[in-house]
C-alpha cells in the first residue's frame, strides 16, 4: 500500500490510476463530484469565530481529488501579511503601499541606494525618486538600516525560498536555481546578522529565513534535514513579536520531521499551527498526515494539554473518522468548539451515503426522461446504522455541548433519513428551543419539515396541496438564508411530489412538477391535449400556479409538438392547422427539404442557395399540395418530391430542424437524442423512433419509379429506396454489428437492371458502399 | 457548428494488407515520477531485449488557486539510468486543464507543455522519436484537446511521431469522441469497468465488458499500439461506494496485517477502525483487490489480438515497476507479446 491518490497531489495521472464509473469502458474517474446534500454544514456557524472551520467542510462527495494545492509552494499568500506587519513595525510611519513596493518591486541597487543614504544624507548617487521614499526621512535611522540590511538579506534569500515546482521550468542538476554553497554563504551570513541586530522582531525574521534556507538546501541538495531541525530548536523559543512568521518557521520545521518519518512530531507541530495561527490553518491542515495509530498515539503523548490532543483528534476526525474524534473530544471536553465542524463533517458523510446515487447529477438532468431518473427515491428505516445514531443521540441528549441545538437538528436529520418522522421531529422541536434565533436554522428546519411532510404523504389531496401551497412556494421563490442550499431538497420534493401524482394517475401535474417524468409525454396527443386544457383553465388554486411556475412549456410549445407529430403520422391536414396555432408555423428550415443528393450532405444543403425558404408552416403546406396532386393523377416528380421532404424530414435528412421544438428539446445534431443523452438505441428511445423511420419516403420512391418512364429516373428511385433501406437496417442493427452496411434489395435491383444508365455511374462514382457491393 | 455523420453513405477506403509477419515490439510503461530502474527491472528489460519505454513526465493539471493549467509530478532522474534507454516521453492532461483554459490559449498550452518536454529531454540526452499524450478526452474538450494536438504536431519534427492514448469508449464512440489528429494511437485495453462496484467484476479487465468494444478496434481509423495491463491495485470501499485507490498493493499485503478480515481471495474487510500506511479505515470498510495475473493478461491479448489489423505495432505493458514483475516471467511477456504477431 504505497500511495492513496486522495494525498497524493504528485500523482493525478490516470493512464491507470482513475477509472471512470460510467457505463462505458476506458474512462478516467472524474476528478470531482458536487456535494449532494439537503443538510447545511453552514449551521454551525452561528459566531464570528466558527467561520474558520468554514473552508473544512465537506465538500464533495469523490475523495479522490479536492486538496487545496499547498501553499508552502505559494509564498505569495504571505505577502499582504508581511506588509501588514512592516507596517504595524514602523507604528504605520511608512504607508503600506511603500512597504509593499520596497518588499516585492525595489531591487537590491536601490535597497543599497537608501542604505548609503541613510547612513550619509550627502550621498548623492541615489536616484532622486528614493530621496522621497518614507524610509529615506525616518527618524530612527538605525531602525530604518536593520530593516532595509535585513530586506537586502531576505532579496538574496528569495530566489532560494521561491518553490518553483509549479512552474514551466525543468530544474536539472546543471540548473538547480541555487548552489549548496549559496546556502550555506547567506546561512552563515544571515546568522551573523541575527546575532548583530538589535530589533527582536527582525532577529525572528532572519531566523525564520534561517530555517527555510536549510529546509530549501536540503530538499533540493543535500537531504539533511536535520541540520534545519538543530537549527529550529535552537531558535523556536525566541519567537515572540511576529506570529505568522514563528508558524512558518514551525512549519518548515514540521515538514522537516515529515520528511524524515518522523510523523508524530511532524503532525503534532501540525496541529499547532492548525490551532494557533489562522493564517496557516489550511495549510496545517492540509499537511497533517498520520501514517500509523502509533505514531499518532506518539502525537498525542506530544501534546501538553487537554487543547493540544483534542486538536489533534479534530484533525484525525478530518482526516478519516469523525466519529472517533467526537467520542474522544467529547471524553476531554464536551464544551469544545472543536466538536461542531466534526458533527457537520459526519452528518454530512452519513447523508451521502443515504442520498440516491448520482443524486446531484440527477437534479442537474432533471428533464432527462431516461429510466436512472424515473426510479423511485426515498429513505428507509435501516439507512443510518444505530451505533452512528446513538452517539450523536447519546450527545444531543446531553446537552453539555457548546451549541446544544446543533446536536438536536443533527440528531433529527438523521431520523429523517431513517424515515422516522416522529422522532425527528421531537428533536427539531428542541433544536428550535435552544437555538439562538437565526434565520439560517429556521430555514433548515422549514425545508427538512416539508422533506418530512412528503415522506409521510400517502396520497396527495387537495388539502394537502393547499397546506403545503406556502411551503412550496417559500422553497421555490421565497426569501432565504443566503448560505441554504435549496437545490437538492427542491429536487427530492419535486421528484416525490411526482412519483405521488403518477401513482395516482395524474399525469399532468406530475409533468408540472418534473417535467418528462412521463417519457412519452410529447409523443401522446391526448397527453398532450390533457396539458393544455389545464393551461387553458381560466383560475388555478394557489399551489398549481406554483407547480406551474416549474413547468417550461406554454400552450404554444404543445400546438407545435402537436404539430410536429401529426405529420410524421401523415395526418397533414390536421398538422397544418395545428401548426397555425403555434408560432412554430413561423421557423424557418435551413436547407430545401424537397431536394436529395446520392450523398446526404446537410451543411452543403444548408449552404445551398435557395430560391424559396421553407417555413415548418410553408413546408407541411407544400406537402399537402402535392398530397393532392399525386391523389388525383400520377405524377413521378411529385411523387418524387414528397419522397425527398419525408426523408428529409427524418433524422437522415436536411431537415432535422423541422423535428426541433421546445417541448420534445429532441437535439438536431450528431448521433445523440439529448435530452435522453443516451445513443438512439437505448430502450427510453422509443417514442422518438418516428425520427428514424424512412418508410414512407421509400413507399414514396417506390411509388416515383413505378410511375417513371425514364430508366434514369427510376435508376435513381431505386438508389433512394436503397437509402433507406440502408438506414433502416444501421438503425435496427444490433449494437456489436460493426459494419457500416449491408447491401440489401435494392443494390441487386440496380445491378441487375439499370447497369446501362448513367445515374449507375454516377453511383458507382460517387457511393462508396455501392461501389464495394458491385466489386465484390 | 454542426456536426453532420454521414450514416448512409461513406467514402470507404480499403488498404491491402500485405501478408508478413509483423513486426511486433515489446516495452513498458514507466509510470513513476522518478526514474529508477531496479535490478530486476533492468534484467527484465535486457532479455526482453527492450530498449524503449514509454516514459510519464509530468501531467497537466489545472490548479484552482492559481487558475491556471500547470505541470505536476514532473519527472527526476535521480540517477544515470535513463541514458540506459531510449524514451518516449508521455504526456497526461486531465480534462479539468482542459475544461477550463479558453480556447484562445490552448496554443500558449500546448508551447509550454512542449517546451518542458523539450526542457526535459536536453536534460536527459533524449533524442525524442515520438512523443505521446495520455487525456480521457469528452465531446465537451475534444475541441481543445484536438486543437491541442494540433499545435504539438504543427511544431514538432516531421519525423516525430505525434501519438496518444485511446480509451475503448473513444473506439466505440469515435463519432461521438471524434479522432485525434496524431499519427498512432495507443489503445489501452484495460480500466474496462464500473470501478466503483465492490460486487462488480475485475475492472482492470474483465472478458465481458471487452467483448462488448473490442469488434470496434479493427474499424479504428488510427494505426494502433496496444497497451496491456500486468499490475494490480486496491479499491477502497465504504458502503458500498468506491473512496479511493491503493496504488499496487496486493492481497499478500492485506494478509500479513490484522486489521482486516480476508472475506474472499479478493475481498478484504476491516476489522475496527484505524490507519494503516496513510490510509485510515472504518470497520466495516472493504478493500478489493484488483490483480492482473500473467493468465489474465495473456487472455486479455488473445482477446484482441484478432481485432485489431494485422499491422507492425508495440505492445506495451502498464507498468514497470518491481510489483509488476515479481509476478510475471519474462516468458509470460513473450508468449502475452507474440498474441499480435
Amino acid at each position: 500500500m504505497k500511495t492513496f491518490v486522495k494525498l497524493l497531489i504528485a500523482s493525478v495521472s490516470a493512464l491507470v490510476f482513475l477509472v471512470i464509473a460510467l457505463a462505458c469502458a476506458g474512462g478516467d474517474w472524474s476528478e470531482e463530484e458536487a456535494k449532494k446534500s439537503l443538510f447545511d454544514q453552514s449551521i454551525m456557524l452561528d459566531n464570528p469565530q466558527d467561520q474558520a472551520y468554514q473552508p473544512y467542510f465537506r465538500m464533495i462527495t469523490t475523495p479522490f481529488f479536492g486538496n487545496p494545492d499547498t501553499a508552502e509552494s505559494n509564498i505569495a499568500v504571505f505577502n499582504d501579511i508581511n506588509v501588514h506587519e512592516w507596517a504595524d513595525f514602523f507604528n504605520k510611519k511608512i504607508t503600506e503601499a511603500e512597504i509593499s513596493t520596497l518588499l516585492y518591486s525595489t531591487d537590491l541597487s536601490k535597497i543599497d541606494h537608501l542604505i548609503f543614504y541613510i547612513k550619509d544624507n550627502a550621498y548623492d548617487k541615489i536616484p532622486r525618486e528614493l530621496k522621497e521614499y518614507a524610509i529615506a526621512k525616518l527618524d530612527d535611522k538605525a531602525k530604518a538600516k536593520e530593516f532595509l540590511y535585513y530586506l537586502g538579506f531576505a532579496k538574496r534569500c528569495e530566489p532560494i525560498a521561491a518553490d518553483d515546482s509549479g512552474a514551466w521550468n525543468y530544474d536539472t542538476e546543471q540548473a538547480k536555481p541555487f548552489t549548496a554553497q549559496r546556502c550555506d554563504e547567506l546561512i552563515t551570513g544571515g546568522i551573523k546578522s541575527a546575532a548583530n541586530v538589535k530589533n527582536a522582531f527582525i532577529r525572528e525574521r532572519y531566523a525564520f529565513q534561517i530555517c527555510r534556507l536549510y529546509y530549501q538546501k536540503a530538499k533540493v541538495h543535500d537531504q539533511n534535514y536535520q541540520a534545519c531541525l538543530q537549527y529550529y530548536n535552537g531558535v523556536k523559543d525566541d519567537f515572540k513579536e511576529n506570529k505568522v512568521i514563528r508558524y512558518r518557521s514551525m512549519g518548515y520545521a514540521a515538514a522537516a520531521n515529515f520528511r524524515q518519518g518522523k510523523f508524530a512530531e511532524a503532525n503534532y507541530l501540525y496541529s499547532l499551527m492548525y490551532d494557533q495561527c489562522p493564517e496557516m490553518k489550511t495549510i496545517a491542515q492540509y499537511s497533517f498526515r498520520p501514517q500509523e495509530e502509533s505514531d499518532f498515539a506518539r502525537s498525542l503523548a506530544l501534546a501538553k494539554n487537554t487543547r493540544e490532543k483534542t486538536v489533534l483528534w479534530h484533525l484525525l476526525g478530518i482526516y478519516g473518522d469523525e466519529a472517533r474524534a467526537i467520542r474522544e473530544i467529547y471524553a476531554l471536553d464536551p464544551k469544545s468548539e472543536l466538536l461542531n465542524l466534526l458533527l457537520v463533517r459526519y452528518v454530512s458523510t452519513l447523508e451521502e451515503t443515504v442520498l440516491p446515487e448520482n443524486y446531484q447529477w440527477v437534479y442537474s438532468y432533471a428533464t432527462d426522461a431516461s429510466p436512472r431518473n424515473t426510479a423511485s427515491i426515498g429513505f428507509t428505516a435501516d439507512s443510518i446504522h444505530s451505533s452512528e445514531l446513538n452517539l450523536i443521540r447519546r450527545i444531543a441528549d446531553q446537552s453539555n455541548t457548546q451549541k446544544p441545538y446543533l446536536w438536536d437538528l443533527s440528531c433529527g436529520y438523521l431520523y429523517v433519513l431513517k424515515n422516522d418522522s416522529k422522532t425527528a421531529n421531537d428533536y427539531f422541536k428542541k433544536a428550535r428551543q435552544k437555538a439562538p434565533d437565526k434565520a439560517l436554522l429556521n430555514d433548515q428546519l422549514h425545508m427538512l419539515d416539508m422533506i418530512l411532510k412528503i415522506n409521510d404523504l400517502t396520497s396527495i389531496s387537495k388539502g394537502f396541496e393547499d397546506g403545503f401551497a406556502k411551503d412550496l412556494d417559500w422553497l421555490l421563490n421565497g426569501k432565504k438564508s443566503e448560505t441554504l442550499s435549496t437545490d437538492d431538497a427542491t429536487f427530492y420534493i419535486r421528484k416525490k411530489l411526482a412519483e405521488k401524482y403518477l401513482a395516482q394517475h395524474n399525469e399532468v401535474k406530475a409533468m408540472l412538477c418534473l417535467n418528462r417524468c412521463v417519457p412519452d409525454f410529447y409523443f401522446n396527443l391526448e397527453k398532450m391535449d390533457r396539458m393544455i386544457d389545464f393551461l387553458k383553465q381560466p383560475a388555478h388554486s394557489d399551489f398549481e400556479k406554483t407547480i406551474l411556475g416549474l413547468y417550461p412549456n406554454t400552450v404554444d410549445h404543445l400546438k407545435e409538438a402537436e404539430a410536429i407529430l401529426l405529420a410524421y403520422q401523415g395526418k397533414t391536414d390536421a398538422a397544418i392547422a395545428k401548426m397555425k396555432e403555434s408560432s412554430g408555423a413561423e421557423k424557418v428550415l435551413m436547407g430545401n427539404p424537397f431536394t436529395i443528393h446520392i450523398n446526404d450532405c446537410h451543411d452543403c444543403d444548408h449552404d445551398a442557395p435557395q430560391k424559396r425558404k421553407f417555413t415548418k408552416l410553408s413546408f407541411l403546406e407544400e406537402i399537402k399540395k402535392m398530397e393532392g396532386i399525386v391523389a388525383t393523377g400520377k405524377s413521378e416528380n411529385d411523387y418524387f418530391l414528397l419522397a425527398n421532404a419525408f426523408y428529409n424530414m427524418t433524422y437522415f435528412g436536411n431537415a432535422r430542424d423541422f423535428y426541433a421544438c421546445e417541448a420534445t428539446d429532441i437535439e438536431t445534431y450528431g448521433m445523440f437524442l439529448f435530452p435522453l443523452s443516451e445513443d438512439y438505441r437505448h430502450p427510453a428511445g422509443k417514442p422518438y423512433e418516428y425520427i428514424f423511420d424512412n418508410s414512407r419516403a421509400e413507399k414514396y420512391y417506390l411509388l416515383a419509379r413505378e410511375s417513371a418512364t425514364n430508366p434514369e429516373t427510376k435508376a435513381k428511385c431505386t438508389f433512394m429506396a436503397a437509402k433507406c433501406e440502408q438506414n433502416a437496417y444501421y438503425i435496427n442493427k444490433p449494437a456489436d454489428d460493426v459494419s457500416d452496411f449491408k447491401a440489401g434489395n435494392y443494390f441487386a435491383q440496380l445491378k441487375a437492371q439499370f447497369s446501362d444508365t448513367k445515374y449507375y455511374k454516377e453511383i458507382l462514382k460517387e457511393c462508396g458502399y455501392f461501389r464495394t457491393y458491385v466489386g465484390r | 457548428m454542426r456536426n453532420i455523420i454521414i450514416v448512409v453513405v461513406a467514402c470507404l477506403m480499403f488498404f491491402a494488407a500485405c501478408r508478413r509477419e509483423a513486426d511486433i515490439q515489446t516495452s513498458f510503461y514507466y509510470w513513476k515520477s522518478a526514474f529508477l530502474i531496479g535490478n530486476d527491472e533492468a534484467a527484465l528489460l535486457d532479455s526482453l531485449a527492450i530498449n524503449e519505454l514509454y516514459v510519464k513526465y509530468f501531467d497537466v493539471k489545472w490548479n484552482r488557486n492559481t487558475s491556471a493549467a500547470e505541470p505536476v509530478a514532473v519527472i527526476t532522474f535521480p540517477d544515470s539510468a535513463s541514458r540506459h534507454y531510449a524514451m518516449i516521453p508521455v504526456v497526461y492532461i486531465t480534462v479539468d486543464a482542459l475544461r477550463n483554459t479558453p480556447d484562445n490559449a490552448i496554443p500558449a498550452l500546448a508551447g509550454k507543455v512542449l517546451s518542458l518536454i523539450k526542457q526535459i529531454n536536453a536534460a536527459t540526452g533524449v533524442h525524442m522519436r515520438e512523443v505521446q499524450f495520455d487525456c480521457d478526452w469528452t465531446d465537451q474538450t475534444r475541441s481543445a484537446y484536438f486543437h491541442l494536438l494540433q499545435w504539438i504536431r504543427q511544431h514538432l519534427p516531421a519525423d516525430t511521431r505525434l501519438s496518444a492514448t485511446i480509451r475503448l469508449h473513444q473506439v466505440k464512440y469515435r463519432l461521438r469522441t471524434g479522432v485525434p489528429p496524431v499519427d498512432r494511437g495507443m489503445l489501452m485495453f484495460y480500466n474496462m469497468g464500473e470501478l466503483g462496484q465492490l460486487e462488480g467484476p475485475n475492472s482492470i479487465y474483465n472478458a465481458q465488458t471487452a467483448g462488448k468494444y473490442v469488434s470496434f478496434c479493427k474499424n479504428y481509423p488510427l494505426p494502433l499500439d496496444v497497451a496491456l495491463p500486468a499490475y494490480s491495485w486496491g479499491i477502497h470501499f465504504r458502503e458500498g461506494k468506491g473512496m479511493g485507490i491503493l496504488e499496487r498493493l496486493r492481497a499478500e499485503e492485506l494478509e500479513r496485517d490484522t486489521l482486516f478480515e480476508k472475506k474472499s481471495p479478493f475481498l478484504f474487510q476491516a476489522k475496527q477502525s484505524r490507519l494503516l500506511h496513510g490510509d485510515y479505515f472504518i470497520m466495516g470498510d472493504f478493500v478489493k483487490i484488483e490483480t492482473i495475473s500473467p493468465a489474465l493478461c495473456e487472455e486479455a491479448a488473445k482477446m484482441l489480438a484478432p481485432d485489431v489489423k494485422k499491422e507492425d505495432r508495440k505492445v506495451v505493458f502498464f507498468d514497470l515497476d518491481s510489483s509488476t514483475i515479481s509476478n510475471y516471467t519474462i516468458e509470460n511477456f513473450r508468449q502475452i507479446t507474440d498474441r499480435f504477431r
